[in-house]
C-alpha cells in the first residue's frame, strides 16, 4: 500500500476535508473535524481496506499522518 | 415442553434528550454528523427519582394490559440490569412485589448488558424446557444515564434509558427458540465499565476527580468509561464469527433467515458489521432513531418495532444476537 492512497482513504473520512489537504506530516488530531466518531471511521477503512485491526491505543500514540501509516504497515 | 415468545412491550421515560440538544450542550458536534453517523435522533432519559424497578414496572404493566395476560399466570420473573435499584435485595424480588406478582414466583436479577437478552431467552427457554415454570416474565431495564457526565458527549450522545418485557411461555413442542452460542473474553472489561459505587474502588482516592481524553469528553473515574474504539475492534473481530456460528449451530443458511436483528449499538457499527457478513439492508433491521443504545433492551425494542412495521411476521425466522460489556456476546435463532 502507498501513502498517497492512504491519505485520499483517510481524507474520505472527514465531513469538511479537501482533498489533497492532508499531507505525510499532517497532525490529524489537529485537523477540523477529528473526533472520537472519525477515529472510529478511520478503525473501519483500515479494517475494511487493509484487513488490520487498529487499536484505540495506536491511534493515541500516533501525531503524525505518517505515524499512523507505519502503524498499520506494522501490524 | 418447548418455548416461545409470547409477546413484547417496551416502554421509554418521557424525558428526553434531542440531537439539536446535545449540540446546545456541545457546540463542536454537528447535528447532522450525530443523525448521520449514529442513526440516533434521540434518547429518553429516566428522571432523577426513576430508577429500573420502576422502568420495569411500567413495561410489565404495558405487557400486561396490551397482551391482556393474567398477571397470577407468572411463575418466574428475570430481570437483566446493571444498574439495579440497591446492592441487594434483589430487583427482581421489588417488582414481585410491586406488579402483584403471587408469591409462589421465582425471582433472580442477572448482570449482563448488551448481550443480555439473548441470555436471558436462554435462561427462560431453560426453565420451561425443564418444566420448572411455564410463563417467564423477563424484564431488560437501563438506566446508564445515571453513571454519565454530563460533559461526556460521546457517552451521552450514544445511550438512551429504557426497560423492555417479554413473555415467554411453554409452547408443546414447537422449538421456536433455537440453539444457542455463547462468548465471553473478560480481558475487554476494563474497556467499558463504571467504576462508582463499587466496593473495590471504594478507597481510591482519585474516583471523583474530574479528566478530559483526547477527544474533549470529561467524567471522573466513577462514571461510565467506555473505549469505543476498542469496543468496535471487539465487534468487528467477534460479531461476523458469531453470527456464522449461529447459522451454524442451528443448521440453516443466511439466505433462509427472513431478518437479522443485533444488538443496537449504533447506526455506524451495524452498518460495518452489515456490509462485512454481506447481508442485504431489507433482511437487516436497524431501530434507534428515537432511543439510541438502550444496552439489554435494543433487540426486544427492535423486534417489537419490526413486528408493528411488517418487516418481521408470524412463521419469520430471526437471527437475533447480543455482544458487549463484558465482553460477552451470545446469539440465537427464533421463530416467530
Amino acid at each position: 500500500m502507498n501513502i498517497q492512497d492512504f491519505i485520499t482513504d483517510f481524507e474520505e473520512q472527514f465531513e469538511k476535508v479537501e482533498g489533497g489537504s492532508i499531507n505525510p506530516e499532517t497532525e490529524f488530531k489537529s485537523v477540523k473535524g477529528w473526533d472520537s466518531l472519525t477515529a472510529m471511521l478511520v478503525i473501519d477503512m483500515v479494517n475494511e481496506k487493509y484487513g488490520k485491526t487498529l487499536s484505540a491505543d495506536s491511534i493515541r500514540k500516533c501525531k503524525t499522518v505518517n505515524d499512523l501509516f507505519g502503524e498499520i504497515n506494522s501490524l | 415442553m418447548s418455548a416461545k415468545i409470547n409477546s413484547i412491550s417496551y416502554y421509554l421515560p418521557e424525558e428526553t434528550l434531542s440531537n439539536e440538544e446535545i449540540n446546545t450542550l456541545f457546540p463542536e458536534w454537528s447535528v447532522d454528523k450525530i443523525s448521520e453517523k449514529t442513526g440516533i435522533r434521540n434518547r429518553h432519559i429516566a428522571s432523577e427519582n426513576t430508577f429500573s424497578s420502576d422502568l420495569a414496572v411500567k413495561s410489565a404493566e404495558k405487557l400486561f394490559t396490551e397482551f391482556k395476560i393474567d398477571r397470577n399466570s407468572i411463575d418466574f420473573i428475570l430481570l437483566c440490569t446493571q444498574s439495579p435499584d440497591y446492592f441487594l435485595p434483589t430487583t427482581a424480588c421489588i417488582l414481585q412485589d410491586r406488579l402483584g406478582l403471587p408469591v409462589s414466583c421465582g425471582a433472580l436479577d442477572f448482570n449482563l448488558g448488551c448481550s443480555g437478552f439473548v441470555y436471558g431467552l436462554s435462561l427462560a427457554k431453560g426453565l420451561i424446557q425443564t418444566q420448572q415454570a411455564t410463563n417467564v416474565l423477563f424484564i431488560t431495564a437501563e438506566t446508564y444515564s445515571k453513571f454519565i457526565h454530563p460533559k461526556d458527549k460521546s457517552n451521552r450522545t450514544i445511550f438512551g434509558d429504557a426497560s423492555a418485557c417479554t413473555l415467554i411461555t411453554s409452547d408443546g413442542l414447537n422449538d421456536n427458540i433455537g440453539n444457542f452460542v455463547f462468548g465471553t473474553d473478560g480481558h475487554g472489561a476494563k474497556n467499558l465499565i463504571v467504576k462508582g459505587g463499587s466496593l473495590r474502588e471504594a478507597m481510591n482516592k482519585h474516583l471523583h476527580d474530574e479528566i478530559t481524553d483526547d477527544y474533549g469528553n470529561t467524567r471522573t473515574e466513577s462514571n461510565l468509561y467506555m473505549n469505543g474504539q476498542e469496543i468496535f475492534g471487539f465487534t468487528l473481530r467477534s460479531v461476523p464469527k458469531l453470527v456464522e456460528e449461529i447459522l451454524r449451530k442451528n443448521n440453516i443458511t443466511k439466505d433462509n433467515v427472513d431478518l437479522f436483528i443485533l444488538h443496537q449499538a449504533n447506526r455506524f457499527m451495524l452498518e460495518a458489521l452489515r456490509k462485512r457478513m454481506d447481508i442485504p439492508e431489507e433482511k437487516f433491521f436497524i431501530y434507534l432513531e428515537d432511543c439510541g443504545n438502550t444496552v439489554s433492551s435494543t433487540i426486544p425494542i427492535a423486534l417489537r418495532a419490526a413486528l408493528n412495521q411488517g418487516r418481521a411476521k408470524a412463521g419469520d425466522t430471526v437471527l437475533l444476537a447480543g455482544f458487549g460489556v463484558g465482553y460477552s456476546w451470545a446469539g440465537t435463532l427464533i421463530k416467530l
